[in-house]
């Protein structure tokens, strides 16, 4: 993957104390974390795509994300800037949350 | 894009990438197929013969066409021949004369035909393939084949394009017959295969609605209560298949009809699937009440009741079954009273009663005691619930209900249940048998609901006509009135008979004066009479009195005068009472009437309610100024604006105003969940229909503003959630693992599916309530999965809602009226809204986020609680403690659907960003594909690497420690070493420490001791404490590290045995008296730890302690462990923390009270007093080194060192390992591999890290 790295889950690891959690829950954690990522930074990414870029990035078939990332990639020079800036504004958001949740 | 275009557009983006496969891989194969196999376009092999007829074919002509006679290369020349561009190459009409001379023979002109028909239909395809307009193409090309064999020019471009242009027209003729023949073959091909896959889908689905229509038909005429059991349960099975099998078809198929069958069927089914289940359930309930159950005519009761009190058996004796409801008279709430033998009352309470109400249980109020009576009169039940019965009712009820059915949700009865029930009551009279649904509320909850309803009609009808008591007065005692004349007055002749008429007479008027007063001065029908009668009856009581008085005194004339005028006064009496009788009769069956909702002026009020519940003013739509004609006056107005703001070319206006008009013609609401999915359908089928529309009007504008709406209602349908059935079935599904996780005693499993249960069920529960928060927003403990069995929620179950639920309800009342009051903002895209309405936008969103937060802290609050609870009985320490990762991940979990929220509520309000939907979608669907593979990986790789790993330390493979020098021993421990820590390198945290902790303290340790001895003097302790701790946390390695924990173990032998050799060899090994060993274990420890930590944590160290002190929160005297406490709670940095853990870990040990803050600080300053001159001696090594360079080599590096640093690889900060690194990357030249060699050997040494690049350089100057 070409947007995510190993950096990126390890940074939400630490900074999410993820760590704690076991294997499982870790990991189902990080899936929403980082799809929700995906959308934030997709739509920054996007932000200036035309109607043909558009047609374009839908014609890539769901299951390549490779092709999907190149595209993006290729559009937008700072996407993956754009995704690592996310990776770090989520995780900040998402403390900010937890830290507002009592139980 | 024509409506086609886009349907084929969003089609190709439902295909998955084997779908295509599936459709093209067919198509394809010829192509790919060596020659010698001739494709059958039917997808089997062709006979033998034909083939070697084109073989024949293939070599005669290749032996045409290449004069020296080589052979063909194996080309497929049929085709190739045919769509050769090249024209020279093709051969003379002359040769295709003599070819088709030679397929004389039918079966190789088959061939030949087969051959061209393969040909067409890969040109054809080819063709439609790259047709934008698909459906014109197939067009043209029907009327192209037709007239195939009189090619016009157009078809001679065709021609051309597929290799005939040379051929002369004759020739064509021929070879167009059979394209046209099989032309028209290969189009229905691919139409088939390719054109129509909506329309097959279509096809398909149609065909499998109306087999489920049939089976529906089928299912319709049955009585389901003649099926067995099998069958029964044979035909819910059926009904279960065909449910999952019909689809609801895609919206984007012109197929409204179908859709509209296939949600009337799936209805259909659903309905009949209930009321078998009812029936099955029925028989089972029958089934296990057989033993009990009563004979028709008998009474069970226990030997007690029949000997204390002669109860329900007497009155059944007494009364026979038919009466029985007359001993029930007094019956009123939940109780009843009965005669028992003589003359005693006994009251029960009703403690059950079957479906059909003939099976009764009682319940003696004093003494405790069952009693089960059956047979009793259905409409005992009714009577029990104070509401008068008949037949009609009975339907009404059945009415209410199915008018209600929501009011059972969640009953354990469905309403078609308890409608089959009633059904029942109204079929069948005498079948004893019935479905027990005596702990259900539902009947009961209809009942009342009937009951209430029945008693406001009654009283208002009862107003209106006349009153209940009256009736049954002028019914019952004043009949006697018709047996009354004069005769039998003077019959009677004596004068106590008189008297006690009269008295008769006075209690009939007092009665009926009773009654009336009690309707005050309200109007009833019948009143005037009613009144005339009572003073008619007052007179004849007078008369009579009178008749006594005379009688007494013995007048007989007068007697007889006053007989007349009594026997005139009882005739109009008489009269008087069959009139008001007779009115009261036809009012009655006005009234009968008028509950079948005959009664025209009901109607009409309930008609004006229906409107008014609408919302609209019912007086409008009488006088015609209906709401509606507002509404479409504002439609009106609103297009036309629209089409003022199309000639200003204002889109952005356009743009508002559609989706005004879009809100006003459809009324759809933002939020998906509050719009139905229903709606959502219409919308889109409305949606589509505009777009038709303007397809049609060639309005390329509002086409693509419609196409953009279409889109994202769809991507809104795709969204919504599983439907409930769905749910209900995952519900079941979680339920059986739940109870398997049960069995196998897995509690961690049971946990997470707990949990998983308990979000489903408040997901059931928000949609059964449409998200109404009002109930329970959040589950409550009713849904709570410990008995995952069927809830039941008690009527009278109070919810305690907890401070964030309240908060949640709040909320999401705000947000319901904003929303309401705010309709229209709420479509208005981002870049188009005020201040003020931005304001209301942003005011929805925060509520909504706080919503799913108060939500999220309720949900976690009664989790908790719960857990609490749990430990407060089981007593279990360190439930609590094992459920704050689930806490944990729940908090953030919770803070990714808030922000998710947020970020959907941004993109709906944004114009721009709403046409981003199925894009960001699909990547955010993909990252979360790949990751679900990829985060699954490393645990399989880490089990390899496990197993791997293990097995390279078999016993055959591992090496003899035996004759091991302590070099080798040292080199097997850094291999093992490495290869344990890439297992789990995968930022497995909660192994990672351990394998820390074996390798770092032990290993590690033992290793640093091991090179380091000749520069750090190790005493006993210090060794002893080692091998203990590395032995020991070996053992925690697991088993599937069996063969290197086996090792390892071994090796730890090795080494002590090394050491002790050592240790005896080095007499200047301190020895520690046994009095303070331990202390100065722990001192040597901590020595050695900070031994360890470079220069730069030594002095941050050093800074921390300082400040610490600083602050009075220490002093010199502080001991070790407050001194870590307080550390600790320091809010440092991560280097900081990195330099006070080494002190961290020594805070258990029972000697670390007995160590001073002052000794620590000695410690540090030791320490780094050691540090400095280990730096300093290494300063005095590399220089030395440099020193030995030549001056070429020292160019070279310095060279180096600057192309490295205007690269920005390198800074005069960085230290001596990170300079080794970084100019290894330019070390491929063997030339400055020279110069870098030397500095290698200091990689990692200890005290390396405080030599910096600028140091490097200094030495160098000096140098030179």
């Amino acid at each position: 993957m070409k947007l995510i790295d190993e950096k990126t889950t390890e940074y939400l690891i630490e900074s999410l104390d993820l760590s704690l959690m076991s294997e499982e829950n870790r990991n189902k954690v990080l899936i929403e974390v980082l799809e929700l990522i995906s959308k934030r930074a997709g739509t920054r990414i996007m932000e200036n795509f035309g109607e043909e870029d558009i047609a374009e990035f839908e014609a890539i078939s769901k299951n390549d994300l490779e092709k999907m990332e190149e595209f993006l990639i290729a559009k937008n020079s700072d996407a993956k800037k754009i995704f690592d800036e996310e990776v770090k504004t989520t995780a900040d958001e998402l403390l900010k949350i937890r830290s507002k949740i009592e139980v | 894009m024509s409506k086609r275009e886009f349907n084929l557009f969003e089609e190709q983006k439902k295909l998955e990438k084997e779908d295509i496969e599936a459709i093209y891989g067919e198509s394809k194969k010829p192509e790919d197929e060596s020659v010698g196999v001739a494709e059958d376009t039917t997808g089997g092999d062709v006979p033998e013969s034909k083939i070697d007829a084109i073989d024949r074919l293939m070599d005669e002509e290749d032996k045409r066409r290449r004069p020296d006679g080589r052979k063909n290369t194996g080309e497929k020349q049929v085709s190739g021949d045919f769509r050769g561009k090249n024209p020279e190459e093709i051969q003379t009409s002359k040769d295709m004369d003599e070819k088709l001379e030679n397929e004389t023979k039918e079966g190789d002109r088959n061939n030949l035909k087969e051959e061209i028909h393969d040909q067409l239909y890969e040109k054809i395809k080819e063709e439609f393939e790259k047709a934008v307009d698909k459906e014109a193409y197939i067009g043209e090309m029907r009327d192209n084949i037709k007239n195939f064999s009189n090619p016009s020019s157009e078809d001679r471009i065709f021609l051309n394009s597929l290799g005939f242009a040379s051929e002369d027209k004759e020739n064509q003729s021929k070879i167009l017959e059979w394209y046209k023949e099989v032309g028209s073959e290969s189009l229905d091909k691919i139409i088939k295969k390719e054109v129509s896959k909506p329309e097959a889908v279509k096809i398909r689905e149609e065909e499998k609605t109306v087999e489920i229509e049939k089976f529906a038909e089928k299912l319709r005429v049955k009585n389901f209560e003649n099926l067995t059991t099998d069958e029964l349960k044979g035909a819910m099975e059926k009904i279960g298949i065909y449910f999952n099998e019909v689809r609801m078809p895609d919206i984007d198929i012109n197929n409204k009809g179908l859709i509209a069958r296939v949600g009337d069927v799936k209805s259909e089914l659903a309905r009949y699937n209930n009321e078998m289940k009812w029936i099955l359930k029925n028989r089972q309930q029958k089934e296990k009440n057989k033993p009990q159950e009563i004979e028709k005519g008998e009474v069970e009761v226990t030997e007690k009741m029949k000997t204390e009190a002669n109860t329900v058996a007497a009155v059944e004796k007494e009364a026979g079954v038919e009466n029985i409801d007359d001993y029930f008279r007094d019956c009123k709430e939940n109780k009843v009273k009965l005669r028992a033998g003589a003359g005693q009352e006994k009251t029960f309470i009703i403690t059950s009663i079957s479906g059909k109400g003939n099976v009764i249980r009682l319940k003696n109020m004093a003494e405790g005691e069952n009693v089960k009576t059956s047979n009793v009169n259905k409409e005992f039940l009714y009577r029990f619930n104070n509401v008068k019965v008949s037949k009609e009712d009975l339907v009404n009820l059945k009415e209410t209900i199915k008018e209600n059915r929501s009011l059972f949700d969640g009953e354990k009865l469905n309403s078609f249940a308890i409608e089959g029930t009633i059904e029942k009551f109204l079929e069948d009279d005498t079948d004893t048998s019935g479905i027990d649904i005596s702990d259900d509320s539902a009947l009961i909850r209809a009942l009342e609901v009937v009951k209430e309803e029945n008693k406001s009609k009654e009283e208002t009808e009862m107003k209106k006509h006349v009153p209940g008591a009256l009736i049954k007065v002028f019914e019952g005692p004043l009949e006697s009135l018709d047996s009354e004349d004069k005769t039998h007055i003077e019959n009677e002749g004596e004068t106590h008979n008189l008297e006690e008429q009269i008295e008769k007479y006075k209690i009939i008027l007092n009665m009926l004066k009773d009654e009336l007063e009690s309707y005050g001065d309200e109007d009833f029908e019948n009143r005037k009479e009613i009144e005339g009668f009572i003073k008619k009856l007052e007179k004849l009581i007078e008369l009579m009195s009178e008749l006594l008085e005379l009688k007494k005194e013995g007048d007989e004339e007068k007697i007889k005068a006053k007989e007349l005028e009594i026997s005139d006064l009882i005739l109009e009496l008489k009269k008087a009472r069959k009139e008001i009788t007779e009115k009261n009769k036809l009012l009655s069956k006005e009234k009968e009437i008028s509950d079948l909702g005959w009664n025209p002026d009901k109607i009409v009020e309930d008609e004006e309610k229906e409107i008014s519940d609408l919302g609209w003013n019912p007086d409008k739509i009488k006088s015609g100024d209906s709401p509606l004609a507002d509404e479409e006056k504002t439609l009106e107005q609103l297009k036309n604006k629209y089409r003022e703001a199309e000639e200003d070319g204002n889109r952005n206006e356009m743009g508002y105003i559609a989706e005004k008009i879009r809100a006003l013609e459809i009324g759809s609401e933002v939020d998906d969940k509050e719009t139905p999915e229903d709606d959502l359908q219409k919308q889109l089928e409305n949606l589509e229909a505009e777009y038709k529309k303007a397809e049609e009007d060639g309005d390329e504008e509002k086409k693509r503003g419609l196409m953009e709406e279409i889109r994202i209602l769809k991507a809104r349908i795709d969204d919504k959630e599983t439907p409930e059935d769905d749910l209900q079935k995952q519900l079941e599904k979680l339920k059986a693992e739940y109870e398997k996780a049960e069995e196998d005693e897995d509690e961690e499993k049971k946990k997470n599916l707990m949990e998983e249960i308990r979000i489903l069920k408040a997901r059931i529960d928000d949609k059964a309530k449409g998200e109404d928060p009002v109930r329970s927003p959040i589950g409550d403990e009713s849904d709570r999965p410990d008995e995952p069995g069927e809830g039941e929620p008690g009527e009278s179950e109070k919810i305690e809602l907890n401070e964030a639920e309240k908060e949640y309800i709040r909320k999401s009342e705000e947000i319901e009226r904003l929303r309401k009051e705010n309709k229209d903002i709420l479509f208005i895209p981002e870049e188009d809204l005020t201040d003020e309405e931005r304001k209301i936008v942003d005011r929805i969103q925060e509520l909504e986020i706080g919503r799913t937060l108060d939500k999220g802290s309720g949900l976690l609050t009664n989790h908790v609680d719960e857990l609490k609870r749990k430990v407060g009985t089981s007593r279990k320490e360190g439930i609590l403690e094992a459920q704050k990762e689930y806490i944990e991940m729940k908090k953030l979990l919770i803070g990714v659907e808030m922000l998710e929220k947020g970020l959907k509520m941004k993109m709906e309000r944004s114009k721009k960003e709403r046409k981003l939907f199925p894009s960001i979608e699909k990547l955010s669907n993909s990252i979360e594909n790949a990751l679900k593979g990829k985060l699954k990986n490393p645990i399989g790789k880490k089990k390899k690497a496990m197993s791997k790993v293990n097995e390279n330390y078999g016993s055959e493979k591992r090496k003899d420690l035996n004759s091991i020098s302590e070099q080798e021993l040292t080199e097997e421990f850094e291999k093992i070493l490495k290869e344990l820590d890439g297992i789990y390198s995968v930022s497995d945290k909660k192994t990672k420490p351990k394998i820390e902790g074996v390798y770092g303290i032990g290993i590690r340790a033992l290793l640093g001791h091991i090179n380091a001895r000749e520069d750090i003097k190790t005493n006993h302790q210090d060794l002893k404490s080692i091998f203990e701790k590395g032995k020991i946390t070996i053992k925690e390695l697991p088993d599937s590290l069996s063969n290197p924990r086996e090792y390892l173990s071994k090796m730890f032998d090795k080494a002590e045995d090394i050491f002790k050799e050592k240790i005896a060899d080095n007499e200047e090994t301190p020895t520690v008296d046994s009095g303070g060993e331990l202390l100065e274990g722990l001192k040597d420890d901590m020595k050695k730890d900070l031994g360890e930590l470079g220069i730069e944590k030594l002095n941050m160290l050093e800074s921390l302690v300082s400040a610490v002190k600083d602050d009075g929160q220490v002093s010199d005297d502080t001991d070790g462990k407050e001194l870590i406490d307080k550390l600790c709670r320091y809010n440092i940095g991560e280097d900081a923390k990195e330099a006070v853990s080494w002190i961290e870990k020594h805070k258990d040990n029972n000697e670390i009270k007995s160590i001073r803050l002052k000794d620590i600080e000695e410690f540090v300053s030791g320490a780094k007093k050691i540090k400095e001159e280990l730096v300093k001696n290494l300063k005095d090594n590399i220089k030395k080194d440099l020193e030995d360079l030549e001056e070429e080599q020292l160019n070279n590096l310095e060279n180096l060192i600057s192309v490295a640093e205007t690269s920005g690889q390198i800074n005069d900060n960085i230290n001596i390992n990170e300079l080794i690194d970084k100019l290894q990357g330019y070390s491929s030249s063997p030339k400055i591999k020279d110069v870098t060699d030397w500095i290698e050997k200091y990689k990692n040494k200890s005290g390396v890290e405080g030599i910096k690049l600028e140091d490097i350089k200094k030495f160098i100057d000096d140098i030179k």
